[in-house]
């Protein structure tokens, strides 16, 4: 079923809304919590809070593109679900090693904390990475934002995982740089 | 900062540039490992008319089979053109987007995108309930297959419209005959099914191809009713072709024509198809699909195994993959359906259990539910299926007069009894109607540089791992997006 159509059904307080948005994203979605969670259980609750979040949020939203609205509730309730875990349980995930991968970019440990503001920084992130080749940014995105492996990352773009390592490690200490220019580091 | 901040600033990050990195995730690019495995068949059916009466005609049973010693040796120019009167004009379609579209502008690939389904949906209204013409399915099917020991391909959706265009051009009891077989008492009921069935099913988007096409041949030194040419014309979308009957360039014009609608699968069963100097009209249909699969096979897993085929055991070539998909069984089978991307065409597989045969299952009904759009008596859902099937290649030539005749459609085929008189003013049957298919399962370019994977296998959290081995005769059904039964066929052997 087209994208608008679905929306229309939550519009119309329609409960298929729900199964048809299953049918078409629920593999999609899942695969995302997945990504984060590295558990079953937890990435099927994940996902069964995005129906109930789009259920409440349709109306008054009326996104164009539901596959990316979806995907980016998933990805922050996953988030949420990963930080009430314990140390241990964090291990292991693809987030967990994305985040340590994302160090490079951060500040040294020890200085002192800046007061940015998450969407003057995401603007930033944006300038950056429209300065990038679309597959450099693609790929930059595939790994932090979808949280995919490098092994998955390297199926997608027909290249070999040490590539796709060196192209992450590169961006990030491009955006590194950029940040510290912008006075955001 | 840390690096949670710098995470979550990423998941503020606006649609646009997130809907991109999404497309290149469904993308599975150049790559040795991955082939791109596609799903070709075509099919003609060739109704032959020819002059009733007892002197100078061709015998039925060799209804214009083989070489009529009265052609002219002309050299084989095939002057296509100076044949045809009339081309078939085809609604216009929308191509697929192109992925690398994406990369370029957002805007203008979500709009060739959303104009792309509605042109899908629009095609999809003209869908022709299955219902209207479920019991020829069955019928026709269990009597093309009854005693059947080959491997054998049929087009049930090719031969209800050769038989619709047969029903335009007869009159009287040799029209109501068809008519009965078809499921109704109405030509125009059967006008405006076959339009549908035209409409709903005709895609050529770039991605897939399924094009249903029909052509109507007329001898130069003949009168026909106008009026009947017309609604072929309009209606069923055929294209016509005047020429000298049993003449070698219009037997090369209309071989030609077969093949240039068949994709050239057919080359070696359209070359033997002609008409001889008694032919008064020639009517022809064909089916073309074409169609990439939408999880792929990786040919690291191809390997040579054992199918126990009718003939003995063979080793060929199984491409293996794993994916979840419904599983259906049924009493004396058990089935999953692969779809084709971007579509909700599917090719159905059907294994028989051990005790029995594709025929067998083919003449008990069991096959029925899916020949008319309907599913299996049970599934299990989402179930881990590890399917091993081998590459196949299968086609067949049917001489459909004594099923037809079978089925109840007598008069056309008796030299007595036909009726043509709204196509022309002489006595006339049919001496010949043929239906070749052929189905192949192939790769299609190992080099193209990237194909869309729809629906990448989430983690799929399988209920069952199901084994799913066709390695012994079995059934396959393909089935476009409206459900139509395009293809039906048997493989008892693989080579």
């Amino acid at each position: 079923m087209e994208d608008s159509r679905i929306v229309e059904l939550y519009w119309q307080r329609d409960e298929s809304a729900i199964s048809e948005t299953q049918q078409k994203y629920g593999n999609y979605l899942t695969r995302i919590a997945y990504n984060i969670l590295a558990d079953v259980e937890d990435s099927r609750e994940s996902v069964n809070d995005t129906y109930l979040k789009a259920w409440y949020s349709m109306p008054p939203q009326k996104p164009i593109a539901l596959s990316t609205f979806l995907g980016r509730i998933t990805r922050q309730i996953s988030i949420d679900i990963y930080r009430k875990r314990n140390a241990k349980k964090r291990q292991g995930s693809e987030y967990a090693l994305a985040l340590d991968e994302l160090h490079d970019c951060a500040s040294f440990e020890g200085a002192p904390e800046k007061e940015v503001e998450a969407e003057l920084l995401a603007k930033c992130i944006s300038d950056y990475l429209m300065t990038l080749s679309d597959e450099a940014r693609n790929i930059f995105l595939c790994r932090y934002y979808f949280l995919d492996s490098v092994r998955e990352i390297a199926e997608h773009f027909g290249a070999g995982e040490s590539k796709v390592k060196s192209s992450l490690h590169r961006t990030r200490l491009g955006l590194k740089k950029h940040l510290e220019k912008e006075g955001l580091l | 900062m840390k690096p949670e901040k710098l995470s979550d600033a990423i998941g503020l990050l606006d649609d646009k540039i997130i809907k991109s990195a999404e497309e290149s995730r469904k993308t599975k690019k150049k790559n040795k490992r991955w082939i791109k495995w596609v799903a070709v068949a075509a099919c003609f059916c060739l109704v032959i008319v020819g002059v009733a009466g007892h002197f100078g005609r061709i015998p039925p049973d060799n209804g214009g089979f083989g070489t009529n010693p009265n052609v002219n040796n002309n050299p084989p120019v095939v002057n296509f053109l100076s044949h045809k009167i009339s081309e078939a004009k085809y609604p216009e379609t929308v191509d697929y987007p192109q992925e690398n579209m994406l990369n370029l502008n957002f805007e203008s690939y979500s709009k060739a995108l959303d104009e792309w389904h509605e042109f899908d949906e629009a095609r999809l209204d003209n869908r022709l309930d299955i219902k209207n013409y479920s019991s020829f399915l069955t019928t026709s099917t269990k009597s093309f297959f009854k005693g059947n020991k080959d491997n054998l391909v049929y087009s049930p959706v090719n031969v209800y419209l050769a038989l619709s265009m047969l029903a335009e051009t007869t009159g009287n009891n040799s029209r109501a005959q068809i008519l009965d077989l078809l499921g109704t008492d109405s030509i125009e009921a059967i006008r405006n099914n076959a339009n549908k069935l035209w409409l709903s099913n005709y895609m050529d988007d770039g991605v897939t191809t399924n094009i249903l096409a029909n052509s109507v041949w007329l001898n130069e030194d003949m009168e026909y009713n106008k009026s009947t040419l017309d609604i072929l014309a309009e209606k069923y979308y055929a294209s016509s072709f005047k020429g000298k009957m049993g003449s070698n360039g219009y037997n090369k014009a209309l071989q030609k024509w077969l093949n240039d609608q068949t994709g050239g699968l057919l080359k070696e069963e359209a070359s033997q198809v002609e008409f001889n100097d008694n032919t008064i009209l020639g009517l022809a249909s064909t089916v073309y699909f074409k169609a990439r699969w939408d999880s792929e096979f990786n040919e690291i897993n191809t390997a040579p195994d054992t199918f126990n085929g009718k003939n003995g055991k063979q080793t060929v070539d199984f491409m293996n993959q794993t994916s979840a998909n419904d599983y259906y069984y049924d009493d004396n089978y058990s089935a999953v359906a692969m779809r084709f991307t971007n579509h909700s065409a599917k090719m159905w597989l059907i294994l028989p259990d051990e005790d029995t045969t594709p025929e067998k299952l083919i003449q008990s009904g069991d096959v029925d539910p899916i020949l008319t759009g309907s599913k299996p008596k049970n599934c299990k859902p989402y179930a881990l299926i590890n399917l091993a099937m081998p590459k196949f290649d299968v086609s067949s030539t049917l001489d459909l007069r004594q099923n037809l005749k079978q089925l109840g459609v007598t008069d056309v085929f008796d030299d007595e009894k036909a009726d043509f008189s709204p196509t022309f003013n002489s006595a006339a049957y049919v001496s010949m109607m043929q239906h070749s298919a052929r189905v192949t399962v192939d790769e299609e370019g190992c080099t193209a540089a990237a194909f869309t994977v729809v629906g990448v296998d989430g983690m799929a959290e399988p209920k069952d791992i199901i084994d799913f081995r066709l390695d012994r005769p079995f059934i396959f059904v393909v089935t476009a997006d409206d459900s139509t039964p395009l293809f039906v066929g048997i493989v008892n052997n693989v080579q």
